[in-house]
């Protein structure tokens, strides 16, 4: 409702938000690792407040990149569920779905988190292909942190399935060998609202939004990816503001991880 | 014949809910051959003769005489559609937003009401093809210009409004705030401690099938008020 | 392990889970698990499980699929990628298409769509882990979704599958026994209650589908089976509604 939109824009000026929360403050985090147990490679089931996503990695084995005979691959997949939200509708991913598989998987392959040489299997012949597949199920904002968080949490407690070279296919019924990360990249978004930086939105508060910058952290503090999404601007300013901002909140969100995975 | 189901229990929808033959079946029940059955998840009430089951769900469909809140959708030459949050959208004929005389050709309809522009309105008609009218012309109906609007379920604006209005009294009168809930399930609500009352009403509606609902409502206000006031 | 060294049954009549013959996998189910649909849900029968939404009664369009005296359904089942083994890749397909269609005319006999007219009713299926019986798990949880979303209903709908396996009839197939098994019959039926404890009255079939190579004894064995299956989880259903507004059945009479 514009009613809302115009009262989050000035109530955002005063720092104040509808749900009692501070401009820079998430909602609840819940991470369930290990949520479907018999078909994936890993997977997690995480909710920021209300908004809940379900993130499955499957393993397959295929031929690699006639470029890159050495290196195994990442494909990212977003399905926003027609569930998720009134307004998603069936069909094939529109924009906000590509868009969102575009950010989770940069944030995972710009950082490295997965070595590709250590997925192969056979020098041109054979790599393992790594599937993210997000499936939002419930939509109240902020889907590209919930996603990539599950993305991550997933990735930390997958396993890799070992390649039987004699059948010429994978024992999926074995836990080989756990997915190792050589980092771990941290997602969180920021946005702009009547020029405040405000982070965790609602679906409401996205509404009332100019623009928004996600930025990708490795664990060494080193930006990996970044993406600004919205119709309006940013000064360079606020992208340096924003950019430090999330470099702060990387730290709570790794400990929230790792707990998860215990 | 045996009555199966005792005021206020809760049914699902094929439960049996009476076989008496001097009972008339209202709202959210069926009968077939000799019984009464729920179509919902709900409360059983009883009235005189009759029997209904009251949902604890579902969306608003529009009834003669409600007061809702409203958005306008679209503006054409001589009215308006508005959004009530129900399958059937409302219109507002310009003869029914101005007891004034309004020329059509001078006159822009979005100096009323524009696109995005939230009211409280009343259902003036409702046909039997859906065809919902609304009216400003009643001394509820009124432009919102600021405040937010939340969302319950309509099955529960009876509870959070309260007999004779109590319930929605004391959350204003202790959060000092203003809040108008429309039959639609709608509610607007502004002042001091908006978050606060916007919770309370939240709380009636997820504890609304429950007993001495107002007491805690009124104990859980004025603790939430200390811990956090807004102002 | 080769298919035909497969011992369905073991010396004590337990299957490849542990199952008697007409057992149910282990099943769990919760009513009201997503915020933004109207009505939702989540069934878990064994290995597989499918999360169930509905949005409506609602404005529907293009309004040329609009029926002037009551609402039109729409019913969605997908599969997510990490749903099977061998990873599904995201898309429509036929099976999906069928499935829509048979899950629909088994819950629209239950749905008084006469009451909102010009409307439309989303239902969706989603299987976030497949192992056997997606399709009656679906169902069995969109009639929780339908009735949480407080759409008004005859009853509760349930629906289970039974199979031939090792020329037995045996209740609730998983994946491996549909796979290699000699047929699958998938059942849905409309439950109705005098009181908490009584069994269902109805005899009402909405979804009843059979592939596989049978006697027809057999098919009438699996029939009854899987009605009484379905008679189980219905009970079940009702359980879960009422234990979420903290009832317990038997607490009123």
């Amino acid at each position: 409702m514009k009613l809302n939109q115009r009262d989050i824009k000035q109530k955002a000026v005063e720092g104040v938000r509808h749900d009692g929360r501070n401009l820079e403050e998430y909602r609840d985090i819940e991470i369930e690792t290990d949520y479907i147990n018999e078909t994936s490679n890993g997977s997690a089931m995480v909710s920021i407040g209300d908004t809940k996503v379900l993130v499955g990695i499957s393993i397959d084995v295929e031929e690699p990149y006639p470029d890159r005979p050495e290196s195994g691959t990442i494909v990212t997949n977003a399905e926003l569920a027609p569930m998720a939200d009134r307004d998603f509708e069936s069909g094939p991913p529109r924009e906000p779905g590509v868009e969102l598989a575009r950010v989770v998987d940069r944030g995972i392959r710009e950082s490295e988190a997965i070595d590709l040489e250590e997925l192969c299997i056979e020098p041109g012949e054979k790599v393992y292909t790594v599937f993210i597949d997000v499936h939002v199920l419930n939509n109240d904002g902020n889907l590209i942190d919930c996603s990539s968080l599950a993305a991550m949490a997933a990735l930390k407690s997958g396993h890799l399935p070992e390649y039987d070279e004699e059948k010429g296919s994978l024992n999926r019924d074995q836990k080989w060998k756990d997915i190792e990360l050589t980092t771990e990249p941290v997602t969180a978004t920021v946005c702009k609202i009547n020029g405040e930086m405000v982070f965790d939105t609602t679906r409401e508060e996205q509404e009332a939004q100019e623009a928004r910058l996600t930025v990708s952290i490795d664990q060494d503090g080193q930006v990996v990816a970044m993406q600004k999404g919205g119709t309006n601007s940013f000064t360079s300013d606020e992208i340096s503001q924003a950019m430090n901002k999330v470099k702060d909140k990387t730290q709570e969100f790794r400990s929230l991880i790792d707990k998860s995975v215990e | 014949m045996s009555r199966l189901k005792q005021e206020n229990d809760i049914v699902v929808p094929g439960d049996v809910v009476t076989e008496e033959d001097d009972v008339r079946p209202s709202s959210g029940v069926y009968t077939e051959e000799g019984k009464i059955y729920s179509q919902h998840i709900g409360t059983v009430k009883y009235g005189s003769g009759s029997v209904r089951v009251q949902p604890m769900d579902g969306r608003y469909i529009p009834k003669e005489g409600d007061v809702v809140i409203a958005e306008v959708t679209r503006v054409s030459y001589s009215r308006w559609n508005l959004d009530m949050d129900s399958p059937y959208e409302g219109t507002l004929d310009i003869s029914e937003a101005s007891d004034q005389y309004v020329d059509l050709d001078e006159d822009d309809l979005t100096d009323f009401y524009d696109v995005g522009d939230a009211v409280v309105a009343k259902v003036t008609s409702v046909s039997e093809s859906m065809d919902v009218d609304l009216t400003m012309l009643d001394d509820r109906c009124r432009k919102l210009e600021e405040g937010r609007i939340i969302n319950i379920s309509p099955h529960k604006v009876p509870r959070v409004i309260g007999r004779q209005g109590t319930m929605v009294q004391q959350i204003n009168e202790k959060t000092n705030c203003h809040v108008i809930v429309g039959q639609n399930g709608l509610v607007w609500i502004n002042g001091e401690n908006p978050t606060v009352a916007a919770e309370a009403v939240k709380k009636v509606e997820e504890e609304a099938h429950t007993d001495g609902l107002t007491d805690r409502i009124g104990e859980w206000i004025d603790e939430q008020i200390e811990e956090r006031g807004e102002n | 392990m080769a298919d035909e060294e497969i011992e369905w049954f073991d010396e004590e009549g337990n299957r490849v889970d542990g199952r008697k013959a007409d057992e149910l996998r282990e099943t769990e189910m919760e009513v009201g698990v997503l915020e933004e649909a109207d009505g939702s849900a989540m069934v878990e029968i064994g290995n597989t499980r499918v999360i169930a939404s509905v949005f409506g009664p609602q404005d529907l369009h293009p309004k040329h699929l609009q029926e002037s005296d009551r609402a039109v359904i729409k019913m969605r089942y997908n599969m997510a990628p990490f749903s099977v083994d061998d990873r599904m890749s995201p898309g429509p397909n036929r099976r999906a298409q069928e499935i829509e269609l048979v899950a629909k005319n088994a819950l629209k006999p239950a749905l008084e769509l006469e009451r909102f007219p010009t409307a439309g009713i989303d239902i969706s299926m989603e299987v976030v882990e497949s192992d056997g019986g997606t399709r009656v798990t679906g169902i069995t949880a969109a009639s929780l979704a339908l009735a949480d979303a407080g759409i008004p209903m005859k009853g509760m709908v349930s629906a289970c599958a039974a199979g031939v396996v090792d020329d037995t009839p045996v209740l609730d197939v998983n994946g491996k026994e549909d796979k290699k098994g000699n047929a699958d019959i998938p059942i849905a039926t409309i439950n109705r209650t005098d009181d908490d404890t009584e069994s269902t009255q109805d005899d009402r079939v909405t979804l009843l589908q059979m592939d596989g190579d049978l006697t027809t004894e057999q098919v009438d064995e699996c029939v009854e089976l899987a009605k009484k299956g379905c008679e189980k989880l219905y009970r079940q259903q009702r359980r879960t509604i009422l234990q979420k507004y903290n009832v317990s059945e038997g607490d009123q009479e």
